[in-house]
């Protein structure tokens, strides 16, 4: 033993041992690639233009916002309670996912030209344009709800952040439009069916329109609806119904769709928009204001002395909109008829009478709908059981949408002939489908007095586009918000709530605005809360964390 | 790559296979089963090496045990090395035993330092025992080797191993909780297996301030060692002394050596301990008429409709009592948590050799239940430590430490909030069961009692290996080689599965779920290996009355982690929970690698001139992986000096005073743990989904999420520190103090940046400062009053003020703020004025809608705005780190029985009351407790404790402010303990040397300022802490 262990042959291992443990420290992430020479081949162009088709790229809002839907949850509570502050989330988040996706276009712009040489021109000219568009549609979507904004056309080095400013809302707008040209000019009209469905030309007009209305260029919007209406490639899909479940995602209408798919992980969870006899949380309502909004089925508004309206029977001979887009009393859900009187209901699917926990008769927590009525749009009886699993994609842009933005920019630009009328009534028209293949007919308009167009375009609006999360704009455009958020929000008749209770004691009147009111009513009704909108809110405050690390980027009005 | 295969350093087995085991090409598989071989092998080294003393020829010796003064030593224990015979004193001193001839007996008595004495052919021996100086001749672990405690020159502590295992927790870092002044020990959570925070002098960095621990020489987790096996327990925590650890050592230091065999003695220990844990509190929560009746005034408050009808509310508990399902009035508390659960520890331990090989051998078990339903931990442990000398000049140790940990609880996937929130946030008309036993589906199927016992499970198991060889070898007297290799290997793994609650009505109809309609498994795997090496020479020299000791070495370590998950949704058949049993369209998985290492140079040269003028000096030189090439390598030294008054002649004739030393030192520090490839800009990797051929089709899309800063590097700590050491009366009254100030630069931080720069998480840039100023003082006194009655007092107290100095100018606004001339995570918001009154329309509100009896702001001068708003009239309101911690013992001993008790606690800290504490109705029908009834703004009660009821004014009421701030001091009763020890007289029939039986509580009671039923040291939304209430005993054979 001991001879091996002598100081030589120690002092050798010694040595073996302290060379071979000299450590590397070049250590390296062996998952992603670092930014440095990114973006300088086609398919390094194709991973990062593929990021704009991320959810978060698309910025919405919702009707929870507005007065079209109550959520007990809470969502878009704070905008008409006027307690919302700078530091409310809604500010922020939007806020946040439109920059996020701002920056990675201009990453992309600004690095592209290093791959410029090894793609084919067109290919590189596209996801130009995929980035230009991306962009474009945050910056309108920042411009209509912020107004001026931080305009960035470039990465911004950490050093120079601290040095912006913010630009004029139209000089931001004017940005955006031009953006979108070159998207319409280098972007294809259509890909092969077997092909990726990448933006396509109608994609980019579809932006352009519905933001030329809301920021009253109506000349652009005419005209960018015009394109898509010469387009040759859409049409209304003829159910109005099915356009928003299973059958209709191919749909010829839908210009811009998020596409779900529960296989993937891509999905959506229902819970909160369904019965509680179906699992669901039955939170979601849409106001008494939505439904007393459709027409009865002779074109007229419900307190027209001429409309076939009773306040007892009030769903029947509407507008077939209402029911296809809402689950009213009587009508089936999910294989669940739908009963907010009734102590039991009645389940289809398993053919028996059950406790019926969305009546306030037999829900003792108080948990029962705060209307008594769900949406359907969107929702069929297949979700049953698999409620957290929908992958019925999110339409984002439809046609009908196209056709009333075509509708009130002619409007609005005092040129009323027959295109504008044709449009209206091509939407109509697909409402009372069924009827007409009945032999029936649909409610045409015909007016040509502004006045009366402008209220019935804004009523078709409103009903045709129900929970698609574009009432809260309509509402900010027409400076109507002030008015329809500030008043008491109705929920369900609780004076003498039984098994033979109707909805309603009463005809609503309605406002010069053409908005259902419930003054007159309101001892009879659970009152679900009295909406207060600040003039304030009209513009959304700068969040917090922009005004506190940029100190000089300043605050909106009254924030 | 660590030894070659062509290398031979030695024909002993052993060695040859390390060299084979540490080939690089292992798999982890092979080591696994390798476990296994290399302990059988070491349990073989250690049964052969107990087994040769025993075979020699026997004589008999007598003789006598004496002090130095000539008195005899009664009951001294004579023991022969190498085995379990031996014999004890007589009144005289004297003993008789029959030995192997040229044999060594041990001698062993309480006071006295033990003695070993060659027995040779001599029949008689007159033993002199010297008397134990426990305290100065200490010898302390420092940083690559030791030092006597009299030596010491910078702020070191130690902490007894009997004051360790005296505090019974199955986690060591929980022992430690006032155990040392400057360290703080916090928890949050009281659940099984749950483990404390440590820091040492307050928050050093705004990122981990956690200190660097090292077990036996290579660095490791505190947790990562049963407290049974604790031989000591050093924490550095100046500048200086710490600085040997270099860039690992910014936040302190706790050097951790285990229990090693003595020579000849062979020990057999067994120690237990059976106990019940019961929450130290609960909060009780408001019955559910109040609810009713205060959920009315809600309503009406904010001119809406009263939800519940007057008869209802009057007749509910009536009706409740006879038909429960229609009238549930749940104690969700009640009926989520146990009244108490189990706890349980046990640790036996062989330990003996001869002068070639010394083998000590510990096995540990703990475990403990948890109060809800399906929550379990245990943890197996094995410690093995085997010094072997192979010749005069070389010496080495083999250690290894096993570890499997397993940690049941029920899945938290069903919803959002905890278990325990839920438990306190839904209100009790909502049914936990049916009358019948089954469940009911609470409020909209979220029901924390289902959720526990059917919702499935979350098992980890991890699987934990550490193992040391070390070689020292002394070529010349005084000069020291060594060499010491420590790998680590951790296998963990998580399995989820979350299972579908149906519910059902009475009749049997189904109801709802949980809101999920698939199961769903997921099964994560985690690998890691590190591997840490160390170099060192040591020189020690004393020529004449100078002293010198010199250390060089280098170090490296490397850490590698690998990640693998898989998850599938949708099981057919639950009872059968592998992946491959589920559904094959929705899966998904995952897997990942991460990798760091740093190589170091250090050394280290003290100096004595006399044992009575002391200098010191330590330098390191790191380089870490986290940085970049250019910015990668830090120097850190430090300087330190000391000076004996005591030992100096003219104190020489003051017999009052026993020890009395300066010290004061200057160091500096770094800290590099910010995430493995900060410096670096990537672009991450995600899907998006487009139709293709009328199909959704993923598409792998690439983007920068995070920005970087390419320069940034090490965070850098510089401080001083001044103290003294004294010891009065023989060492019976010790008083230590330091006082110290340190600074931390270059800090990295994620300051906030502007969201427009479009990134989710904020960059790394070396940018804060922060300063930590302190003192910490301890003194013990301990005294014998006769052979009877021996007891002891100790104190410590420490205070460290924290201040940022410099942000970079981005501080950052949260509820808690790091804000420039301010406190770390110091509260921030509101000041408030009161309620407001019938004026309220002339004063400045937050949002507007506020009314009488909201609570109203002071609106801070200079703002712009007529609002309240979070830009201008947000101010610091408080502290949230504590100060002035402290902790205190008290020991006594009479004949056979012994009694201890700790305390512990916080003299000054504010703690902000969370919502759940007192905010009723939030989310419009959360429950609360019960002490808001009564008590909160009415017309008629405006001086109440709580606002009025209010949703519309709730957005502005449970804004962080001065008005939900309460005084966090406490002071803990950490334990008490009441032991009896059998007389020897008794045991020594039964060949046991000693049994002791105890009784022991831990965190019985806490003195607090917190509403009523709320724990000070945990949230509102964390597993309850517990006391636990344990008999036990101790036996050593």
């Amino acid at each position: 033993m001991t001879k091996i262990f002598n100081l030589r042959n120690i002092a050798v291992a010694a040595l073996v041992l302290f060379n071979t443990s000299c450590r590397d420290l070049d250590l390296y992430s062996r998952t992603s690639p670092s930014t440095g020479d990114f973006y300088s081949t086609e398919a390094e162009l194709q991973v990062a233009a593929n990021e704009f088709y991320r959810d978060f790229m698309f910025p919405t809002d919702t009707d929870k916002y507005s007065d079209n839907v109550f959520a007990r949850s809470g969502t878009g509570h704070e905008l008409y309670k006027g307690t919302s502050t700078s530091q409310s989330g809604i500010f922020k988040n939007r806020w946040a996912d439109c920059y996020k996706s701002i920056t990675r276009a201009n990453m992309m712009l600004h690095y592209m030209h290093r791959a410029e040489n090894v793609t084919p021109e067109d290919v590189w000219m596209q996801y130009r344009a995929e980035a230009l568009l991306t962009r474009a549609h945050q910056y309108l979507y920042l411009a209509t709800h912020y107004g001026d904004v931080p305009l960035l056309l470039e990465p911004v080095p950490l050093e120079e952040a601290y040095d912006i400013r913010r630009t004029d809302k139209e000089v931001i707008i004017d940005q955006a439009m031009e953006d979108l040209d070159f998207a319409i000019e280098f972007l294809p009209e259509a890909y092969g069916d077997a092909d990726v469905q990448r933006f396509t030309k109608a994609s980019a007009l579809a932006i352009k329109s519905r933001y030329a209305l809301y920021t009253n260029r109506y000349e652009v919007a005419a005209e960018a609806a015009q394109a898509l209406m010469d387009y040759g490639r859409f049409e209304l899909y003829p159910n109005y119904g099915e356009l928003f479940l299973e059958q209709g995602q191919q749909a010829n209408e839908i210009i811009i769709a998020l596409p779900q798919s529960s296989a993937y992980g891509e999905k959506r969870n229902i819970q909160y928009d369904i019965q509680r006899n179906a699992g669901g949380f039955a939170s979601t309502t849409p106001t008494y204001e939505l439904i007393d909004s459709y027409e009865t089925a002779e074109g007229l508004r419900i307190d027209d002395d001429a409309a076939s309206y009773s306040y007892l029977n009030p769903f029947e001979n509407r507008d077939p909109r209402l029911k296809m887009s809402i689950l009213t009393p009587g009508d089936s859900l999910m294989d669940l008829y739908w009963e907010p009187f009734k102590k039991e209901t009645w389940d289809i699917q398993q053919e028996k009478s059950i406790k019926n926990m969305d009546s306030w008769l037999s829900n003792t927590q108080g948990s029962a709908n705060p209307c008594g009525l769900l949406f359907k749009k969107g929702f069929s009886d297949a979700m049953r059981g698999s409620f957290d699993i929908v992958d019925v994609d999110i339409i984002l842009y439809r046609f009908a949408e196209t056709l009333l933005i075509y509708a009130e920019a002619k409007l609005e630009l005092g040129q009323i002939d027959q295109s504008v009328l044709d449009a209206i009534n091509r939407v109509r028209q697909r409402a009372y489908a069924q009827e007409i293949a009945e032999g029936g007919t649909y409610p045409e308009v015909v007016t040509t007095n502004a006045q009366e167009l402008r209220e019935i375009i804004r009523r078709e609006r409103r009903v045709e586009l129900a929970n698609e999360g574009l009432r809260y704009m309509d509402l900010i455009r027409w400076n109507l918000a002030d008015v329809a958020l500030n008043r008491p929000m109705i929920g369900i008749k609780t004076e003498g709530l039984s098994e033979e209770s109707n909805m309603f004691s009463a005809i609503p009147e309605f406002d010069e605005n053409g908005l259902p009111t419930y003054d007159h009513v309101i001892d009879n009704h659970n009152i679900l809360l009295n909406r207060v909108f600040p003039e304030r809110q009209y513009i959304w405050p700068i969040p917090f964390q922009e005004s506190v690390t940029n100190p000089s980027l300043g605050q909106n009005p009254g924030w | 790559m660590i030894i070659t295969d062509n290398v031979k350093i030695a024909d002993n087995t052993i060695f040859n296979f390390f060299a084979n085991f540490f080939k690089e090409e292992f798999m982890p598989i092979t080591v696994l089963m390798k476990w296994r071989i290399l302990l059988l092998s070491m349990m073989g080294v250690f049964l052969w090496n107990t087994a040769i003393a025993q075979q020699q020829e026997q004589i008999t010796i007598s003789g006598t045990v004496k002090d130095p003064d000539g008195i005899p030593v009664i009951g001294a224990n004579i023991i022969i090395a190498g085995s379990t015979t031996g014999t004890m004193t007589n009144f005289d001193g004297g003993f008789k035993l029959g030995v192997p001839a040229n044999s060594k007996i041990i001698v062993t008595s309480i006071g006295y330092e033990d003695k070993i004495v060659n027995v040779g052919t001599s029949t008689e021996l007159h033993i002199v025992l010297i008397e134990a100086q426990e305290q100065l001749n200490e010898v302390v672990i420092i940083g690559y080797g030791t030092q006597k405690k009299a030596d010491l020159t910078g702020a070191v502590a130690t902490v007894d191993a009997e004051v360790i295992a005296e505090r019974k927790t199955p986690q060591l870092s929980q022992a430690l909780q006032g155990s040392i002044p400057g360290v703080t020990v916090t928890r949050d959570s009281g659940a099984p297996g749950s483990t404390g925070d440590i820091l040492i002098r307050g928050q050093t960095t705004l990122n981990n301030s956690s200190p660097l621990v090292m077990i036996d020489g290579a660095p490791g987790d505190i947790d990562d060692v049963d407290p049974e096996d604790v031989q000591s327990l050093t924490v550095l925590k100046d500048a200086a002394s710490a600085a040997i650890y270099g860039s690992r050592a910014a936040a302190g230091v706790i050097i951790i050596t285990t229990k090693r065999a003595k020579e000849g003695e062979l020990t057999v220990t067994y120690s237990g301990d059976v106990g019940i844990q019961r929450p130290t509190t609960l909060p009780e929560m408001v019955g559910v008429q109040d609810y009713f009746r205060m959920q009315n005034e809600y309503k009406e408050n904010d001119g809406l409709a009263p939800l519940w009808d007057p008869y209802y509310i009057d007749n509910y508990r009536d009706n409740s009592a006879v038909n429960p399902d229609l009238y549930p009035n749940t104690d969700w508390q009640g009926e989520l948590l146990k009244n108490n659960a189990v706890q349980q520890r046990h640790n036996f331990s062989i330990a003996g050799g001869n002068d070639v090989v010394r083998s000590k051998m510990s096995f540990g078990y703990s475990s403990q239940e948890g109060l809800i339903p399906n929550y379990n931990w245990e943890r197996y442990t094995l410690q093995l430590n085997n010094n072997i000398k192979i010749n005069n000049k070389l010496k080495g140790a083999l250690d290894m430490y096993l570890r499997q940990s397993n940690k049941e609880q029920p899945n938290e996937g069903h919803h959002s909030n905890s278990f325990y929130s839920s438990a306190r946030t839904l209100p009790s008309f909502y049914p936990a069961y049916w009358s019948d036993g089954t469940f009911a589906d609470g409020k909209d199927g979220q029901n924390p009692v289902a959720f526990v016992n059917k919702g499935g499970y979350k098992d980890n198991q991890t699987n934990f290996a550490r193992f040391r060889a070390r070689l020292d070898f002394e070529p010349i007297k005084d000069l020291t080689v060594s060499a010491q290799l420590a790998p680590k290997f951790n296998f963990n793994n998580t399995k989820s599965m979350l299972k579908v609650i149906d519910y059902y009505d009475l009749e049997g109809n189904w109801i709802g779920n949980t809101g999920k309609s698939q199961d769903k498994l997921t099964d994560n795997r985690k690998e890691s290996y590190s591997i840490n090496q160390q170099y060192t020479i040591t020189y020690n020299k004393k020529i004449n009355k100078h002293s010198f000791s010199i250390l060089a070495g280098y170090e490296s370590n490397y850490y590698r982690e690998k990640t693998l998950e898989a998850e599938r949704i949708g099981f057919v058949l639950p009872d059968y929970d592998e992946i491959n049993a589920g559904n094959v369209d929705m899966w998904s998985n995952k897997g990942g690698q991460n990798e760091n290492a740093l190589s170091s140079l250090f050394a280290r040269v003290s100096y004595n001139y006399k044992n009575r003028y002391y200098v010191q000096s330590n330098i390191r030189y790191d380089g870490s992986s986290r940085f970049h090439p250019d910015h990668r390598w830090g120097f850190f030294p430090s300087v330190s000096a000391g000076w004996n008054i005591s030992n100096e002649e003219f104190l020489n004739s003051v017999d009052w005073l026993s020890n009395l030393k300066v010290r004061g030192s200057w160091g500096r520090l770094g800290n590099q743990r910010v995430g493995n490839y900060a410096y670096t800009a990537n672009m991450s990797r995600s899907n998006s989904y487009v139709y293709a051929g009328g199909e959704v089709v993923p598409l792998t899309s690439y983007a920068q999420q995070d920005m970087a800063i390419e320069n940034i590097t090490w965070e850098t700590t510089e401080g001083y520190d001044f103290g003294f050491d004294a010891a009065f009366l023989d060492d019976r009254l010790n008083v230590n103090f330091d006082w110290y100030y340190k600074t931390t630069y270059d800090i990295l931080l994620k300051l906030d940046i502007p969201l427009y720069l479009g990134y989710a998480n904020p960059p790394l840039q070396n940018a804060g400062v922060v300063d930590n100023q302190g003192w910490e003082i301890s003194m013990s006194w301990r005294d014998i009053i006769n052979d009877d009655l021996t007891y002891s007092i100790g104190f410590n107290l420490s205070d460290n003020k924290n201040t940022v100095v410099d942000m970079k100018g981005a501080n950052q606004l949260g509820n808690q703020v790091t804000m420039e001339g301010q406190e770390y995570k110091a509260w921030y918001g509101y000041e408030n004025l009161g309620y407001f009154g019938d004026d309220h329309a002339d004063h400045a509100k937050l949002t507007g809608q506020e009314q009488p009896g909201d609570i109203r702001y002071k609106k801070q001068p200079g703002g712009e705005s007529d609002m309240i708003n979070a830009e201008e009239d947000r101010v610091v309101i408080g502290s949230s780190l504590p100060r002035y911690t402290f902790g205190a013992n008290f020991n006594v001993n009479y004949k056979n029985l012994d009694f201890g008790l700790v305390l512990q606690g916080v003299g000054k800290t504010d703690v902000m009351l969370s919502n759940a504490q007192v905010q009723p109705f939030s989310g419009s029908f959360r429950n609360y407790p019960a002490y808001i009834a009564g008590n909160y703004w009415t017309p008629e009660n405006t001086g109440a404790t709580y606002p009025r009821l209010s949703d519309q004014g709730s957005k502005s009421n449970y804004q962080k402010s001065d008005f939900w701030l309460v005084n966090g001091a406490y002071m803990r009763i950490k334990n008490i303990t009441l032991g009896y020890t059998l007389p020897k007289s008794l045991l020594k029939k039964v060949g046991v040397k000693k049994f002791r039986i105890y009784a022991s509580v831990n965190d019985l009671w806490s003195f607090n300022h917190m509403p009523k039923g709320w724990d000070p040291e945990i949230s509102s939304s964390d597993y309850p802490l517990v006391t636990t209430y344990m008999t036990g005993v101790s036996l050593k054979f």
